[in-house]
């Protein structure tokens, strides 16, 4: 049977903790894992007198035993594949930590004067100028 | 010396004055007026002297002190100024020789606090009495002291919290110049202060060593490295990490404690 690396949801309501762990895949979310190889607080923390800069996200994580399961074959979940890339055991799926980037549509027609310049589009105070 | 015992407290001269007007009018009341009939010894129904109560065959009283009895141990110590404890005398030469032997320390200025510079904490185990012979011939110093008291408890000069502010003084009461000594003072603090950097800066550096940052868009993801293994056998040990399999979980229970902060963070 396919063994996935995955979370498991413990903790409360409205206060999420995942243990990080090694399960066959068709075995229930929170039952007892081949084994547990880390755990991830998703809520972010601000260190003791931390007025300003980035909160922090705590993880521990068996790295060793992380990378073993991935060489045996077992498979990542997306959650667990984009932690894992954070420490570079895997290949990042998409760019870490900022948005997906979409395709861009092809740029639209801009029409053009007779000088063969670009003309500008009228501006939004212009549109909205006779308005109240 | 013993100046202090002799005078009268506030407390006692007001006792006195409630006690001796009280006392007084009594007597006078007593010895003066030819009206009231005096009697030298009560007279109960029963004849007998020591049974107030007649009913009573049990009751038997012993003698209370007198009226005059009273004023006359009242005056004794409150105008006469003698000791309670009658005919006992003082052990004053005694106290004379020791105090003749030992140092004395003076108030000189009144508005300041008379403190000496070693007052240490006065540990548990030097409060203990003990009686230990020394041999004259033998040096006792306070390491002889302080192990005495506990093999494990350290001298007096080596609890003291800036050990380097002693050792300027000793500095100074030994003849070296205040420049000499002022500037050991100095060295000793600054290589102190250094050596606490220095391991603050250690302590920091081995906890930065464990745990691995990654800065993404938002946050930084803190992955802090840990053995699979420190679960045991049975997966349920102390040191290892997660959320336990099999194991009731008491956070929510009366009466268990939660999180009790041990230290305040920096």
């Amino acid at each position: 049977m396919t063994v996935k690396l995955r979370l498991a949801r413990f903790g409360r309501r409205n206060a999420p903790f995942y243990n990080i762990v090694v399960a066959h895949a068709r075995s229930r979310r929170d039952g007892r894992p081949l084994e547990v190889i880390g755990t991830y607080d998703p809520k972010p923390k601000v260190d003791p007198y931390q007025t300003r800069g980035k909160l922090h996200k705590a993880i521990q994580l068996d790295i060793d035993r992380a990378k073993y399961w991935v060489g045996v074959g077992a498979q990542p979940t997306d959650t667990v594949w984009r932690l894992l890339s954070l420490l570079g055991i895997l290949e990042p799926k998409y760019s870490v930590g900022s948005p997906p980037t979409w395709k861009r549509k092809a740029k639209p027609n801009i029409a053009k004067g007779s000088s063969g310049e670009p003309v500008m589009p009228p501006r939004p105070e212009q549109q909205n100028a006779g308005r109240p | 010396m013993f100046a202090w015992l002799q005078g009268k407290s506030v407390q006692m001269e007001y006792l006195a004055q409630t006690v001796a007007d009280q006392n007084n009018r009594r007597i006078d009341e007593n010895d003066k007026d030819p009206s009231i009939k005096r009697i030298s010894a009560p007279q109960y129904v029963t004849g007998e002297r020591e049974r107030p109560f007649p009913m009573n065959n049990l009751f038997k009283s012993a003698p209370v002190l007198s009226d005059r009895s009273k004023n006359i141990i009242h005056k004794k110590i409150m105008e006469e100024n003698r000791s309670v404890k009658a005919g006992r005398e003082l052990a004053k030469p005694y106290a004379y020789a020791v105090y003749a032997m030992l140092p004395k320390s003076y108030i000189e200025n009144a508005k300041e606090p008379h403190e000496n510079i070693n007052d240490v904490h006065a540990h548990r185990y030097t409060m203990q009495q003990l009686f230990l012979p020394v041999a004259e011939s033998k040096r006792f110093t306070r390491e002889d002291a302080a192990r005495a008291f506990h093999r494990n408890l350290l001298p007096a000069d080596k609890r003291l919290p800036i050990p380097e502010l002693v050792q300027y003084e000793k500095d100074r009461l030994g003849g070296k110049g205040l420049a000499d000594s002022m500037g050991r003072l100095l060295k000793d603090t600054t290589a102190m202060e250094q050596n606490m950097a220095e391991r603050i800066k250690a302590r920091e550096e081995r906890d930065a060593a464990r745990v691995t940052k990654v800065e993404s868009g938002r946050f930084q993801f803190r992955f802090q490295n840990f053995e699979v293994e420190d679960v045991g056998r049975d997966g349920r040990g102390k040191k290892g990490t997660g959320w336990r399999y099999g194991v009731p979980l008491y956070d929510r229970q009366r009466g268990h404690t939660r999180e009790v902060p041990e230290k305040v963070g920096i």
